[in-house]
């Protein structure tokens, strides 16, 4: 089946097919050519998306057209202003520092790139352009999946099996995140000065300027407080956290900044749908050529000849980096942690490598993988959020993704940076 | 006749697409309204678990199952509406380099290709909605089936928008236009 | 090509591979099955799914998710019904097993074997469950079955259904006091980092089942179908021994990590049983007095 799903797929994809019908395209001729039955393609669809932790991409995209909706957003601009308006790139670091306050309190990526793209995206694209807004954004919810709690790192563990376990993969996820948030941060400013983007509205800083916008700001700033907090004090799960945010977005809009109307809200809703729909299409469609892939055992066949390859455990590990970059283009993250963690933890153990540094590479590598083309979860929801192409983001998206690995091969060279805070903790 | 009829003059020349065209406005305006019945329903299921459970210190035993059968139901319900508007993402990089007219021609072929897909997927679907007909759901007193009845919605109504495509058809907005306006 | 939602190194799983070289050696290699275990190939529900529409050729599944279509599989899970797990056996061999047989084969479905997948046992963060007092008010997570829910309120729990993907965080972070499963599901999903207290309230035994697609069976001729249900049956027979003993084990070791082990006392369980009569009953009126009796009936004699 493989070769014919990829041939199909390819062939389509290039042709300029949208990419989930060239996906369920490719699983029809692969299940035909498989001789397999063909009601697994409704299956895949729609098991793929009965998920609850799912269901936060339609929450936080639905809150965040809410708070679009309630003139939330100018608010939110204007504060950032007062603040960091003077700071080359300045909008751009409150997307990234928000993006680090969103990882600390949600464990999807792609949850904190709707809820980050659709209220900060509008803004930005004003300043500098939507390519590299949207650029800026699936980096800094990126994080979202490396800085704990992290669904992702729950999947590698459950995966798995005993050797790794989720609290210390979490520790694990702490110093790196850190390091990529100064790191975006850092790679921010310096293309906004290269770029010469503008600085902002606010002709200088003053204290009670400031003091104002932040009073007039402090009900937004709450809310990922509420919200977060809420997550993570205990109070809820990620997506029941994701419809507290929209009962709240609600309460602001039509209490607090009294700008949104119940007329706006079957907008709002229809928006959320739709956009969240797309990535829900991407999942269904590429479920059905995974489970083709599974069972015509390629994973197995790719652990095998990567283990014929070598018996040097680090020649293993940037081989296996390698592979997981491969894996990460065009392979959706969840489903890569299921077809492939299986398989290579329990050889990367019997290489000698530590589980938490294999196992934190491998998620941090796929979290990566989702902001890559073809197949970019990340990408998917920002196109969608911003209605650009693929082209276009990627334009601006390389230089945040090439910092990214640059990061993953420093964890590699020292992996210290990974080790020492869970192992400090006792894990 | 309603009100979209008249506007669809400007859209279709001959009779018979635009009676397509007007069933495919009363499908979307349809589903539009399921739309919002959906995400209203697992919004209100999702934090109405949240306040039972703090405030009234229980659980709703099918709000788990409810909620992913809205969700369920949102996105497939709609992926057609994306088509319409065109917020699917494919790769570009080879066709941009084709002239305008071309470019035209080959994304009305892969419509075509896209409509023969998911008829194709509404065939299969139904054979597992009739298939799962007799099954219930384990908390709720419905046929495990309804699940799959998204997946044959979601395929019958975007095979037509992709025709309407293939046809360089243009649709009208799902939204009623006197109420919350254009979408998007 | 069989299915399974169970990780690779559980015992069941690892069964199945027994039953694959089995098979493969008693057939001369002319029957081969392929295993596909960890959810490679969607989850429990899915993989029924796909038994059903015959894209897979069977899977072992937890019995909970065939009891959707079959109804009667529910009388498995009266609340509190078997001291021990030669009890549950004795039912699943009997009489009562082939009339579970005979109602799958009807819907599509060949039974190969039960496995054990275990007693189900609370574990919460708030107390130890010395009395029936002690569940009062624990929130505590269940599969989404009626039947388990209802027992859980009629023992004054507050039972919330989740996906068992949520399980960990929500345990972690205080949405949940506690869940309820077999020792070596608590212990392989590391459920002690975030659980203090643990318990053997025993209050499902929960069996899980290898079905095949009927039609797929059906088209192995008889000599072939024999030799899969007796390299079935050598499987299963390994798995039952296994499992008691891996139970123990991970009983052990979850003490050992650090969780608070408190037994039930016999008083304790005769008022848990005592509360729960009503789901017997509500039982009764879903799936008939007939095949509830019959199962009370097995056990008793
Ligand atoms: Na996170
Ligand atoms: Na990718």
């Amino acid at each position: 089946m493989t070769p014919a799903i990829v041939f199909t797929f390819l062939s389509f994809a290039l042709l300029r097919m949208p990419l989930a019908f060239a996906l369920g395209l490719a699983s029809l001729v692969g299940l035909y050519v498989g001789g397999m039955d063909f009601s697994i393609l409704p299956q895949r669809m729609m098991h793929s998306v009965n998920s609850f932790p799912l269901m936060a991409i339609p929450l936080f995209m639905l809150a965040g057209e809410l708070m679009v909706a309630g003139g939330v957003l100018q608010r939110l601009v204007d504060f950032a202003n007062s603040l960091i308006g003077r700071i080359h790139g300045g909008l751009a670091h409150v997307a990234i520092v928000a993006g680090m306050v969103l990882a600390a309190v949600s464990g999807a990526a792609v949850a904190s790139a709707s809820a980050l793209g659709s209220s900060l995206v509008p803004s930005m694209r004003q300043q500098y352009g939507t390519g590299y807004s949207s650029a800026v954004v699936a980096s800094a919810a990126n994080l979202g999946a490396i800085i704990p709690p992290s669904n992702a790192m729950i999947v590698y563990a459950l995966m798995a099996g005993s050797s790794v376990s989720v609290g210390g993969l979490f520790m694990a996820g702490v110093v790196p995140g850190i390091i990529l948030a100064v790191g975006f941060m850092g790679l921010a400013s310096f293309i906004a000065m290269r770029r010469r983007y503008p600085l902002g509205t606010e002709s200088r800083i003053g204290l009670k300027h400031v003091l104002v916008q932040t009073w007039r700001a402090l009900p937004i700033l709450l809310m990922p407080i509420v919200v977060v907090g809420g997550i993570v004090g205990g109070a809820f799960t990620p997506t029941e956290g994701a419809a507290i945010a929209v009962v709240y977005a609600l309460l602001i809009g039509f209490f607090v900044t009294r700008k949104l109307r119940i007329s706006d809200l079957p907008k709002a809703m229809f928006n959320a749908a739709v956009t969240a729909a797309m990535v829900g299409a991407l999942i269904a469609f590429a479920s059905t050529m995974t489970f083709a892939f599974t069972l015509d055992l390629i994973p197995m066949q790719l652990s095998q000849w990567v283990q014929n390859f070598t018996q040097d455990p680090l020649v293993f590990l940037l081989l296996v980096m390698v592979l997981l970059i491969g894996v990460g283009m065009f392979i959706e993250s969840n489903a890569a942690y299921i077809m492939l963690v299986p398989l290579l933890a329990p050889i990367a153990l019997a290489y000698g490598i530590d589980p938490l540094l294999f196992g934190f590479l491998f998620v941090m590598n796929l979290v990566v993988g989702m902001m890559t083309p073809p197949v970019g979860v990340l990408l998917f929801v920002m196109c969608g959020i911003s209605k650009i192409s693929l082209n276009e983001l990627m334009k601006s998206a390389w230089p945040f993704i090439v910092f990214q690995y640059v990061v993953l091969f420093a964890c590699i060279a020292f992996p210290g940076i990974v080790t020492w805070l869970p192992r400090a903790l006792g894990y | 006749m309603t009100s979209a009829w008249h506007q669809l003059e400007a859209h279709a020349s001959s009779p018979v697409k635009r009676h397509f065209l007007h069933g495919l406005v009363l499908l979307d305006r349809t589903s539009y309204y399921a739309i919002l019945v959906a995400m209203g329903m697992m919004t209100l299921l999702v934090s109405a678990q949240v306040f039972t459970r703090y405030v009234l210190s229980s659980s709703i035993d099918s709000a788990d199952e409810l909620s992913r059968l809205f969700f369920v139901w949102a996105i497939f319900l709609a992926i057609p509406h994306g088509i319409k508007v065109g917020i699917h993402v494919g790769i570009d990089a080879l066709v941009s380099h084709l002239s305008e007219g071309l470019q035209q021609r080959l994304a009305q072929l892969m419509a075509l290709f896209g409509a023969a897909m998911m008829a194709w997927l509404f065939w299969i679907s139904l054979g597992a909605v009739v298939s799962k007909w007799q099954e219930l759901m384990p908390t709720l007193p419905i046929t495990a089936a309804v699940f799959y009845i998204a997946v044959l919605v979601c395929a019958g109504h975007s095979c037509l928008h992709l025709m309407a495509q293939a046809m360089r058809l243009e649709p009208l907005p799902s939204a009623p236009t006197h109420r919350g306006g254009l979408p998007s | 090509r069989f299915s399974g939602n169970f990780p690779d190194d559980h015992s069941s799983s690892r069964a199945m591979e027994i039953f694959r070289d089995t098979l493969a050696e008693r057939t001369d290699g002319d029957l081969s099955a392929q295993l596909f275990p960890n959810m490679q190939l969607g989850g429990a529900s899915e993989n029924v799914d796909q038994v059903s529409s015959g894209s897979i050729a069977g899977t072992w599944v937890g019995i909970a998710f065939l009891s959707r279509t079959v109804p009667e599989l529910e009388a498995l899970s009266l609340p509190f019904a078997f001291a021990d797990r030669e009890d549950a056996f004795a039912l699943i061999d009997g009489d009562f097993g082939e009339l579970l047989d005979e109602k799958l084969a009807e819907k599509g479905f060949v039974a190969l074997g039960y496995m054990e997948l275990g007693f189900r046992h609370v574990t919460n963060n708030e107390r130890p469950i010395e009395t029936i007092e002690d569940l009062n008010g624990l929130r505590i997570r269940l599969q989404p079955n009626q039947t388990h829910l209802d027992t859980f309120r009629a023992i004054g729990a507050s039972p919330i259904s989740m996906d068992i993907s949520e399980v960990y965080g929500a345990l972690q972070q205080g949405v949940l006091d506690g869940q309820e499963n077999p020792y070596s599901i608590i212990s392989t999903r590391r459920l002690d980092e975030v659980q203090g207290h643990l318990s053997d309230t025993g209050h499902f035994y929960d069996f899980i089942v290898v079905v095949a697609n009927r039609n797929t069976f059906n088209r192995l001729s008889e000599e072939k179908q024999q030799v899969v249900r007796e390299a079935m049956a050598e499987a299963v027979a390994w798995q039952r021994q296994t499992a008691a003993e891996e139970d123990e084990a991970a009983r052990a070791t979850l003490i050992e990590r650090g969780m608070q082990f408190t037994p039930i006392s016999d008083e304790t369980r005769a008022a848990l049983r005592e509360a729960s009569q009503g789901v017997v009953e509500q039982l009764r009126d879903r799936i008939g007095n007939e095949v509830v009796d019959q199962v009370l009936e097995e056990l008793t004699s």
